[in-house]
């Protein structure tokens, strides 16, 4: 009987787990989709609420004190910061889909769509037609209209559906890759739209945001400051009774 | 209010600019990745440079240090604007770029597809993690400081001298 040495099983287990994980991660990244503003607005607060304080405590050279303050003040400043931007983000592009959806962004004769509600209902009544045309469509694809309808249009979706298309979709083949190609073009275009109008709208709040920031940032950050002062004293006293205690041992124990 | 507003936006959605602009973020990654990172890098100089006016505007910081406190904003705004944009483009660079997705993404090599998706997903996340994250909040300090210590520096000798 032959035995594998054990480091050749760990290298050949190595490699496998790392066969695997690239494999994972190339898909993850492909799956990649929908990168704005949202993605910077999280990039920019994962920077101020890890990366710089992380940098600080390890690099800074001040006193402990300082660098636990500066420390500090940067994860405060960071979640005041995504207070403010997240939601001018989130209403701002809710209120560019509605007007888009109700077709208050359209202008005849102009050759971008951005209501994505038409576009998506054009593909569903397409998508049902040809379900009545093949009952196997209507079997494979009730999970992925589902889908749709609760989570919106993927990447990944997008693909899945073009397969079911090309599989099952007879007649309906042509009419259906259009419909999901405009789908597709309609709900990016207002995707886009979106971010711009909530970069300007950020751009043009920046006054108003610094402003509060300014003035809810010192008020936090000597609240804090308190509390840490309140739990340093606790500490102290903590500190002040053991230290009796100690010398009260020494001298023969607590009475 | 609104009316006005749903008009502006309407003009806003359906201008040339706009509509062009649209078009090149959905065909092209890299024009995707450099709007971001400039929407990203115009919100903070736009910041910096409201914090030198209103530097400059506020009577409650005496005269000698207003000057310096204004140079420190606008050093910091620009560093972060250059620092920012010369790490996406040097991230960015196609050569590395390949080099990075030919070894990280090899086993998606039987898949041209997905391979190119998956190059063009992390082409995008690593240069704005790149700009955003390790650029700005590493490398601006990391530059910013010896910069201000040499103003403040120099702050002070003047007010020696005087």
């Amino acid at each position: 009987m032959k035995i594998n040495p054990i480091n050749n099983i760990n290298y050949k287990g190595h490699q496998s787990i790392l066969k695997s994980v690239k494999r994972a991660a190339g898909e993850k990244f492909a799956q990649i989709d929908q990168i704005g503003e949202g993605t910077n607005i999280m990039l920019d607060f994962l920077g101020k609420a890890v990366v710089v304080p992380t940098t600080i405590m390890l690099v800074s050279k001040e006193d402990k004190e300082k660098k636990e303050y500066s420390a500090l003040k940067n994860p405060v400043a960071a979640v005041m910061q995504l207070s403010m931007e997240a939601p001018i983000l989130m209403l701002g592009s809710k209120f560019v889909e509605k007007l888009a959806n109700e077709n208050k962004l359209y202008k005849k004769g102009s050759r971008i769509s951005y209501n994505e509600r038409a576009a998506k209902e054009e593909f569903i009544s397409i998508f049902n037609a040809a379900c009545l045309d093949n009952p196997t469509m209507k079997k494979n694809g009730a999970e992925l209209i589902e889908k749709l309808n609760k989570k919106g249009l993927s990447k990944s979706l997008k693909e899945e559906l073009q397969e079911l298309i090309n599989n099952y979709g007879k007649n309906f083949k042509k009419p259906l890759n259009q419909a999901l190609v405009n789908f597709d073009k309609t709900h990016k275009n207002l995707y886009h739209l979106q971010n711009r109008v909530c970069f300007a709208a950020a751009i043009i709040l920046t006054p108003l945001l610094c402003k509060a920031e300014d003035y809810f940032f010192p008020k936090v950050m000597s609240l804090l400051g308190k509390k840490s002062q309140n739990s340093q004293k606790t500490q102290k006293r903590t500190f002040l009774s053991l230290h009796h205690f100690k010398t009260q041992a020494t001298k023969g124990g607590l009475k | 209010m609104i009316k006005l507003v749903e008009r502006k936006l309407n003009n806003f959605a359906n201008s040339h600019f706009i509509k062009k602009h649209i078009n090149k973020c959905i065909e092209s990654d890299k024009f995707l990745t450099y709007t971001l990172l400039t929407t990203s890098v115009s919100k903070d100089v736009f910041a910096y440079a409201l914090r030198v006016h209103n530097t400059m505007k506020n009577d409650e910081i005496p005269k000698d240090k207003k000057s310096f406190v204004a140079k420190m904003d606008a050093v910091t705004g620009i560093t972060t604007a250059i620092v920012q944009m010369s790490t996406s483009i040097l991230l960015a660079n196609k050569k590395l770029q390949e080099g990075i997705c030919k070894h990280l993404f090899s086993e998606l090599k039987d898949d041209p597809k997905k391979f190119k998706q998956a190059s063009s997903g992390f082409k995008t996340i690593s240069t704005l993690v790149g700009a955003t994250l390790i650029a700005k909040r590493i490398f601006v300090p990391m530059i910013a400081s010896p910069i201000a210590s040499f103003l403040e520096n120099k702050h002070k000798q003047k007010g020696n001298l005087k």
